[in-house]
């Protein structure tokens, strides 16, 4: 067996080759390449959007009430909605650079859980390749890129955050992991399960040192709080309410689902190369991830698209790490070149699910739609559809049409409604309420053209009231 | 003989002071090289500027007439014999601004491509880092664009055309441009080494590139899918971006602003990181 034939084993690497120009500009080409996804999904009206629409609609009460700010996706206040605090931090900026400061920053903050991989992996004494693969296994990782991808959300920003903690245990850097701790709270409710699992992570590293000691009371402190204090649904996020398991699946999701498991494959592929076998502890923490996913009846935690889900992915990196620390990662250059083009492959195959999910599917009349979104009164409560909602900018005023309540429209209310588009989380009947009062007296047509209508509300129900 | 602190040893060995010494003196050392590696840029773009002009009967006034004609034969063939409209802006003002800005664009990759390959004997003599070669001819185009957009302001003032005070973003948007244009003149600089081929190819696709940039036509008119995936071309929303702020006052499409910004960081750092990898093969191949 020649050297030459065999990835470079066990030698000094230079920091530079780790944490060079190539890290930096493969964190700025997922920045780049998932801010132009979202931006081209948002600019053909096929983002979700329902999300984005209630941190934009949230953040833009903030700015104009402060704590008495209230969601009109939820009932009550902003903060009451997930206990993010993290909302009014960003409210002020993304209320100056619109919805782009959104789409960035996420994509930044999940970009930057790379570098913390690279140290896990350069502290296991991996060489720099072996390194950026992890990476790159992490970066690429279906949970993360659907979270990521389509739509906006406070809790996949999670995923880097928890990275950061694991390298701030891994150093032994208390205030670095606190101030990491005291971060993830910010995101809410939704990463509650994700901070129990961290405080285990911690135990099973370090013992019952200062460090888990702390870690164990602040989030303790903090699930009080919410559970208490915020009345937000905590426990919903930490414990599985098991409900029938659905055998529904599809191309799509078999595709991603193989990719959730490559952590597996890969340790596996260890085993076999090394001709060694090491069960690293960690894998504790994913499956009890995965089983609450699984076990849960909650849509939201069982879909493999779901922002709920990338919480996982660090849990899923981190006993990959641990095993090629063990095991040692060294595999002929042949399995390499494998190995890049299945990571090849999974962005052809995100690339055709963008294609499939965005692309084919975009309405026909989004020249209509932008044109009636410019005869939308900005100084009305707007209803609108999930696609529609983010188009609608940083205004408090914006209220899905999956929230119209007949009996509490505002007085004035208008309504954006595409004809040709039906939003699956709006009941059949709101269409049928639209349609009937389109036929009634006291609506004044603002806009009408290829399918997509704009009208006023003006005749109030007897019980309207603010929304 | 005390043991030198390096920086790259384990924390553990290092004391808090030491780590500040250190830390002071690196920083000191990287900024007075900054400083020298600028200086010799400057030095480069300069003599670039005026090897260029120096023997020739026309001068710096070259740098001018370029973009004149180019818009005076694309201002013919869209604007007579085509009619494109650019309402409310005259057509002449429109192309000449697009075309003023692709220019920089396009010139500074042009110049970059050769910048390695051209300056073998130089690069056999002293030590610098090869960086600084297409950085400089960046900076020399950029030299020629100061003139062109001289030109580009009489040409607003003859034709009456109002501009509004968000002008006075474009150097902000302009450093965007002269980051991406140095990202992609690393690129081809140090690929041109590898490959001669380059150098051909470079000018095939800039050609395409500029007809999928909104350089000639505007945008606003397009159908919204269309425009989007125009916009979603780094330059096509520099360009869209620079119009902007001159005559609308406003960035018309504001989200496109991000895709320009996280791609030029992109492209930056992606084109130093390919010129570092095949920069020790320069040697060997040159």
């Amino acid at each position: 067996m020649t050297e030459s034939v065999w990835i470079r084993p066990q030698t000094e690497y230079r920091n530079e080759e780790y944490f060079g120009a190539g890290m930096w500009s493969r964190i700025f080409a997922y920045m780049a390449l998932v801010v132009s996804a979202q931006i081209l999904r948002w600019s053909l009206y096929v983002s979700h959007g329902f999300d984005l629409g209630f941190y934009q609609q949230a953040l833009a009460a903030w700015v104009h009430n402060g704590f008495r700010a209230q969601s009109t996706y939820f009932h009550g206040g902003v903060l009451a909605h997930n206990g993010a605090w993290l909302m009014p931090v960003l409210a002020y900026p993304a209320a100056v650079f619109g919805t782009g400061f959104l789409f960035v920053v996420e994509s930044l903050a999940v970009a930057l859980g790379y570098i913390p991989i690279i140290k896990l992996a350069k502290m296991a004494k991996l060489p720099p390749s072996q390194a950026a693969l992890l990476g790159t296994l992490y970066l690429l990782n279906p949970l993360l890129i659907s979270g990521n991808l389509y739509d906006f959300h406070v809790s996949v920003l999670a995923a880097p955050l928890i990275l950061w903690a694991l390298l701030s245990v891994r150093e032994s850097r208390l205030a670095a992991f606190m101030t990491a701790l005291l971060l993830l709270t910010a995101l809410g409710d939704h990463v509650a399960l994700a901070a129990i699992l961290l405080v285990l992570l911690v135990v099973m590293m370090k013992g019952i040192k200062p460090l888990a000691l702390v870690s164990v009371v602040v989030v303790g402190i903090w699930l009080i709080v919410l559970q208490n204090y915020l009345k937000t649904p905590v426990m919903s996020w930490i414990l599985p309410v098991t409900g029938q398991v659905s055998v529904h699946t599809s191309l799509r999701i078999l595709l991603y689902g193989a990719w959730t498991v490559a952590p597996f494959v890969l340790t596996l592929l260890m085993f076999l190369k090394n001709r060694r076998f090491y069960l690293s502890p960690y894998w504790l923490l994913p499956l009890i991830g995965l089983a609450t996913h699984v076990l849960s009846s909650s849509p939201a935690q069982t879909s493999p698209f779901d922002q709920n889900s990338t919480l996982l992915v660090p849990f899923l990196i981190w006993p990959v790490i641990d095993t090629a620390a063990h095991l040692g990662m060294s595999w002929p250059r042949r399995d390499h070149v494998v190995m890049k083009v299945a990571l090849i492959g999974m962005i052809g195959i995100m690339v055709l699910d963008f294609y499939h999910s965005a692309w084919r599917v975009r309405p026909q009349n989004t020249q209509a739609l932008t044109a009636a979104l410019s005869h939308v009164s900005s100084r009305q409560w707007v209803y609108a559809q999930n696609n529609i909602l983010p188009h609608l900018g940083m205004s408090a005023r914006e209220i899905p049409l999956s929230r119209l309540n007949p009996q509490r429209i505002p007085k004035g209310a208008e309504i954006i409604w595409d004809t040709q588009f039906t939003d699956k989380t709006t009941p059949a009947w709101v269409y049928a309420y639209l349609n009937n009062r389109l036929h009634s007296h006291g609506v004044r047509i603002i806009f009408h053209k290829a399918g997509v209508l704009v009208f006023r509300l003006l005749s109030d129900h007897p019980h309207s009231s603010n929304p | 003989m005390s043991k030198s602190i390096r920086m790259d040893e384990p924390s553990s060995e290092r004391s808090p002071s030491g780590i500040r010494v250190a830390w002071t003196e690196r920083w000191h050392k990287n900024i007075h090289q900054l400083g020298i590696w600028a200086e010799l840029t400057r030095n480069l773009a300069v003599r670039d500027v005026e090897t260029r002009y120096k023997h020739s009967m026309l001068g710096l006034y070259w740098a001018i007439i370029n973009p004149l004609v180019t818009a005076a034969i694309f201002g013919f063939v869209f604007g007579v014999i085509f009619h494109a409209s650019s309402k409310p802006i005259p057509y002449v003002v429109f192309m000449l601004t697009g075309i003023t800005f692709w220019n920089f664009f396009a010139n500074g990759v042009m110049s970059a491509v050769g910048s390695i390959s051209g300056n073998a004997a130089l690069l056999a003599k002293i030590y610098f880092p090869r960086i600084v070669l297409p950085t400089a001819s960046v900076l020399a185009r950029f030299i020629d664009f100061m003139f062109s957009l001289l030109v580009l302001i009489v040409f607003i003032f003859i034709y009456h055309t109002p501009i509004y005070w968000s002008s006075l973003w474009i150097p902000v948007i302009l450093v965007l441009q002269v980051f991406f244009t140095l990202g992609i003149g690393y690129l081809v600089a140090a690929l041109n080494v590898l490959y001669r081929d380059v150098n051909q190819l470079v000018g095939l696709i800039l050609l395409v590139w500029m007809y999928f940039s909104p350089v000639m036509y505007p945008v606003t008119n397009l159908k919204p899918s269309l425009r989007s995936i125009l916009l979603m071309n780094p330059m096509g929303s520099l360009l869209q971006m620079e119009r902007d702020v001159i005559f609308t006052g406003h960035l018309q499409y504001p989200l496109f602003a991000w895709v320009a910004l996280t791609w030029t960081v992109f492209v930056f750092f992606g084109g130093i990181s390919l010129f570092r990898r095949i920069e020790p093969l320069f040697a060997e191949v040159m």
